[in-house]
């Protein structure tokens, strides 16, 4: 055995570390699921309708598991239709929304960047609005005139945040530059929108704006699915260019890394993502922010690891929220946007007071 | 690897930054880039290691045209440490941000390979204790050493460093100007550091350059090129010399008042 191989070497020491530290990291992340798993499970079995597990086996396994009553045909359409659709609407939203706030605050080198830093969020309200305020119509559904409304602002948005940062090289403070300028236009234009608007369409506005789970069906699902599927893996492949680009461009460009191409295309995809779950759910502020910071206290810096914990977090979070929201003034539904906000904003409070006592310490 | 490096040429808007620099560097040689502020130093070393395009001029590797060699190819043959780094908001550790280095062999996909030279890198540059160390722990001469050490991971043909030491405290400065030199004489990789310290460019160095304006003021062994005139026209200082164990030390003189 070479002198680097013999036990207690500074090369043997150095893989134990390794060893445990990767030890460390798999247990947190089978920790987060296993949380996941039990938030999902709550909030399965909670709310108005008395769904219990072992209802839900008596009504799946009558002849094996009969110590309870069965599901009703309408618990059966509200577990399936309503909680369960929510659920895993509320689950993908937080994934695509705590991803795209990651991916971002990579892009823009600001760790105080989300989704919505490029005007997104108001871009779709303002899509929103003029749909209400002039009650257009596609195939009949105002529901989905609505999601297209919002949907084709945000990317509207993002072409042109994207196309103005463009002319000046693509650089991260232009992008954050032009995304604050964009968010102020299109608030102004939303608040035009609401001034126009009679009482029914200004409170139709406001309620869309709150960020609700509550109308989810299993299309929409579907298809924040598929842009996930698309979305996801492609930026978790990116991981060790993000991790380049945080100490700097300059020195990820030398290290082989197409900076300009891994700005745009990586913001195009947050872009997508986030108009995809802002257009089913509205405005749902703070998971992009708070679940990359929680995955970044958790686990550290390497986007390998914390795009993926990122991810769980913001579904956990947000089906955590949707699940206060739902049970703490029971019959009463609080949108999860404002128990999101309720409990971001402390959180990400304490975070921004935690690091700066730690950068002044 | 040779470097050949002609006429090269670098504008900023209208103002002229590099005016038809050429050098030379054959393998394995240590050449030390000096000037004042403003002279065009890192533009120089940013231009070859790709960070910026020059706007005209040549630029070849062992013949081999860098200038239209694709990014990964040149990333590849070149280490590049910047002077400065945004490192202490990324919260990598020292292990992460080395084996970050190994980016451009390997497209992201590490194997137990990348990781051992990690190993031996973090080991060669006296990092081993800090591996899981925060970058936002690490004092900046930590955090330059570990930069040398990503740059080094991916076992490069050359090494461009600005201003390698300007960190680092006087045993560091030597170790890190020795583990380089050592790089130069037994693994040939040719090495182009930018040095304020004009001392350690005679200790060190088998190439200088002195750069003026944009220009090559003077080019060749550091030891003849580092004259008194020199140094005042470069850098307007008045400088002594004293030999000592057969080597020129370069004495700048104070400002004694009238």
């Amino acid at each position: 055995m070479s002198g680097h191989g013999i036990s207690g070497s500074p090369r043997e020491q150095l893989r134990r570390q390794i060893a445990i530290y990767h030890r460390k990291q798999i247990g947190l992340f089978i920790l987060v699921i296993l949380v996941g798993i039990a938030v999902g499970y709550i909030s399965c079995f909670s709310g108005v309708a008395q769904v219990t597990p072992g209802r839900l086996l008596a009504t799946l396994f009558p002849k094996i598991w009969n110590a309870s009553q069965p599901l009703s045909p309408t618990e059966i359409t509200v577990l399936l239709q309503l909680r369960l659709p929510r659920i895993v609407m509320g689950f993908l939203a937080g994934v695509g929304l705590a991803v795209g706030g990651l991916v971002m605050q990579a892009i823009t080198g600001n760790q105080m960047a989300s989704p919505f830093t490029t005007g997104l969020s108001n871009a779709a309200a303002m899509g929103a609005s003029v749909v209400i305020v002039f009650s257009l119509r596609f195939m009949g559904s105002l529901q989905l005139a609505t999601v297209l409304g919002a949907f084709s602002m945000a990317l509207l948005c993002m072409l042109l945040v994207y196309g103005i940062a463009a002319v000046k090289g693509l650089g991260s403070t232009t992008i954050v530059l032009v995304g604050i300028a964009l968010n102020y236009f299109f608030s102004a234009l939303n608040a035009g929108m609401q001034y126009l608007a009679n009482q029914e369409q200004l409170s139709a506005i406001v309620n869309w704006t709150f960020g609700s789970l509550s109308q989810a069906t299993w299309k929409q699902t579907a298809f924040l699915f598929v842009v996930l599927a698309v979305c996801v893996p492609y930026l978790a492949s990116k991981g060790w260019h993000y991790n380049l680009l945080t100490t700097g461009d300059e020195s990820a460009v030398a290290m082989g890394v197409n900076v300009r191409r891994l700005r745009t295309v990586s913001g195009l995809m947050v872009t997508l993502m986030a108009a995809s779950v802002v257009s089913f759910t509205g405005v749902i502020g703070f998971v992009g922010l708070v679940a990359p910071h929680i995955a970044r206290l958790l686990s550290g810096g390497d986007h390998r690891r914390i795009l993926p914990l990122s991810a769980l977090l913001g579904g956990e979070l947000l089906v955590a929220a949707d699940l206060v929201g739902r049970t703490i003034a029971s019959p009463v539904v609080v949108p999860v946007g404002i128990v999101v906000s309720f409990i971001g904003v402390p959180l990400f409070v304490w975070l921004i007071l935690k690091e700066r006592g730690g950068d002044e310490g | 690897m040779n470097l050949r490096v002609k006429d090269l040429c670098f504008r900023y808007k209208t103002r002229v930054i590099l005016d038809k620099v050429s050098l030379e560097l054959p393998s394995g040689s240590f050449c030390a880039l000096l000037g004042a502020n403003g002279a065009g130093k890192s533009t120089l070393i940013k231009c070859i290691s790709g960070i910026l395009r020059p706007s005209s001029g040549e630029i070849e590797a062992d013949g081999e045209d860098l200038l239209g060699m694709p990014q990964r190819k040149r990333a590849r043959l070149l280490g590049y440490v910047p002077q400065n780094t945004q490192a202490e908001a990324s919260g990598l550790n020292v292990m992460e941000t080395v084996l970050s280095g190994r980016l451009a062999c390997h497209e992201g996909r590490l194997n137990q390979q990348d990781r051992e030279i990690a190993m031996e890198v973090l080991e060669e540059m006296n990092l081993g204790g800090l591996a899981f160390r925060g970058l936002n722990q690490l004092s900046g001469g930590e955090r330059q050493r570990v930069f040398i050490a990503r740059a080094m991971a991916r076992r490069p043909k050359m090494m461009l460093l600005d201003e390698p030491t300007s960190n680092l405290d006087l045993r560091y400065q030597q170790e890190t100007l020795d583990l380089l030199k050592q790089l130069s004489v037994e693994k040939r990789v040719t090495i182009l550091a930018i040095l304020h310290d004009l001392n350690a460019a005679i200790a060190y160095g088998d190439q200088a350059a002195l750069l003026k304006d944009g220009k090559i003021f003077r080019w060749g062994p550091p030891e003849e090129i580092l004259g008194e005139r020199e140094i005042w026209e470069v850098f307007q200082v008045r400088a002594a010399f004293a030999r000592l164990e057969n080597t020129n030390y370069i004495v700048p003189r104070p400002w004694k008042g009238k």
